[in-house]
């Protein structure tokens, strides 16, 4: 459907619309545009942008990797107020974190300052025929893909600090409560596609642990439970 | 960091424009973060953080006009920098404050119709949907990407955004207009 046909019924045209949007919007930047800004930017932040722009490569491997580390580095915040929140749920005698259902998504928020090394986390056992295709490590966040010809998953080791959001599926999906080396997990399965979210928090507390694909939910328990701190 | 992220502007030619872009708006993007933000880190942050959105799109909005460039810029940068401010003050006092749903330090003027003046009244989040869509022309999966929400949860905002536009304008009698 076009912006045309969804406004059918309405008393609005797309017409009539966009020209109050622009006027709205030019009024919005005038008023923007009438501060000045009382600082000059830095030249570290001016370096930063360049080294952005600068580092563009391996195009096509952006997959699940690149939306993982892209959303949690964004770290969005869903308007509590403005969307249905199914169920609040909060889990452990250490309460770093909550789980926020939502009718089509599920958001982990976490709390407090990490106090874990995520970099201690090894993987066990990896199926054969999948190998390591790309990664993304930083001290809060690492991100390992693994892919074949016919089937992948991405492993995501993620340190908990105050306000971070990780939202996990976005279109409908069944969810179970399930367990991995005795802790409480959740194992979500997409309806559509059949892909899949194994969500688990470390024993302290300290790490969030997801890894999402295509895999069978046999290979993904046994790579969760292959993987242990060092 | 995020630079092993990028992978978009494949070429010089494409780098050259993105730079070009950024030098256009980097006023514009500093002084909407600056409405919301009181430290010059973090609006350099919300810069650089949003930047790695932009690369990702640029080539969607390198089309647009200047103005709509601006309102997609605007509202990005504005949302990105309330989440940041929404963070610290969850930090601050470990609870989940209500933020006050306003369009901080945006003062738009004076509306010229009843349809302006009932979308200035609408809640910001509707306000946004209905500009990125039918302003600047984004599909239901662009508006999503965009909002960072589900393509189905960018539906029933629209749907509500456009319903809720509707009884504003019903309710002061500017329907038709």
């Amino acid at each position: 459907m076009n912006c045309r046909e969804e406004l059918l019924g309405y008393s609005f045209s797309a017409e009539e619309l966009y020209a109050v949007c622009d006027h709205y919007v030019a009024g919005m930047l005038a008023s923007i545009e009438a501060v000045p800004l009382d600082f000059e930017p830095s030249a570290a932040h001016r370096n930063a942008i360049q080294r952005l722009i600068d580092g563009s490569l391996r195009k096509g491997k952006r997959h699940a990797l690149y939306r993982r580390v892209a959303a949690i580095a964004a770290a969005a915040i869903i308007l509590f107020g403005t969307v249905m929140v199914t169920n609040v749920h909060a889990r452990e005698a250490v309460v770093r974190w909550m789980r926020l259902i939502f009718p089509d998504y599920v958001l982990y928020r976490f709390f407090g300052e990490p106090d874990d090394d995520i970099s201690r986390y090894t993987i066990g056992w990896i199926p054969d025929g999948l190998e390591l295709v790309d990664y993304y490590e930083s001290p809060t966040l690492r991100v390992f893909h693994y892919q074949s010809d016919e089937e992948g998953f991405t492993i995501s080791f993620t340190s908990i600090e105050d306000g971070v959001i990780i939202e996990i599926g976005d279109t409908e999906y069944l969810s179970q409560e399930v367990f991995v080396n005795g802790l409480k997990a959740d194992l979500y399965i997409d309806i559509y596609d059949q892909s899949k979210n194994l969500v688990w928090v470390t024993q302290n507390g300290s790490t969030e642990i997801d890894i999402e694909g295509t895999i069978s939910t046999d290979l993904m328990f046994q790579i969760a439970e292959s993987i242990n701190p060092q | 960091m995020l630079a092993a992220l990028l992978l978009l502007l494949k070429t010089d030619e494409e780098k050259e424009q993105f730079a070009q872009f950024y030098r256009q708006y980097e006023n514009l993007m500093f002084q909407t973060a600056r409405q919301i933000l009181d430290s010059q880190q973090d609006c350099e942050d919300v810069v650089q953080s949003s930047c790695v959105y932009l690369i990702d799109h640029f080539d969607k909005y390198a089309s647009y006009k200047p103005r709509q460039v601006a309102a997609y810029l605007t509202l990005w940068i504005r949302n990105r920098a309330k989440d940041l401010r929404d963070r610290k003050q969850w930090k601050t006092y470990g609870i989940m404050e209500d933020i006050a749903d306003t369009a901080e330090g945006m003062d738009p003027g004076e509306p010229e119709s009843p349809l302006e003046s009932a979308l200035e009244k609408l809640p910001e989040r509707y306000r946004d949907a209905l500009i990125l869509r039918y302003y600047n022309g984004l599909s239901i999966k662009e508006l999503a990407a965009y909002m960072t929400i589900s393509e189905s949860t960018a539906r029933k905002l629209l749907q509500r955004s456009r319903d809720s536009l509707e009884k504003i304008l019903t309710e002061e009698g500017g329907g038709n207009a």
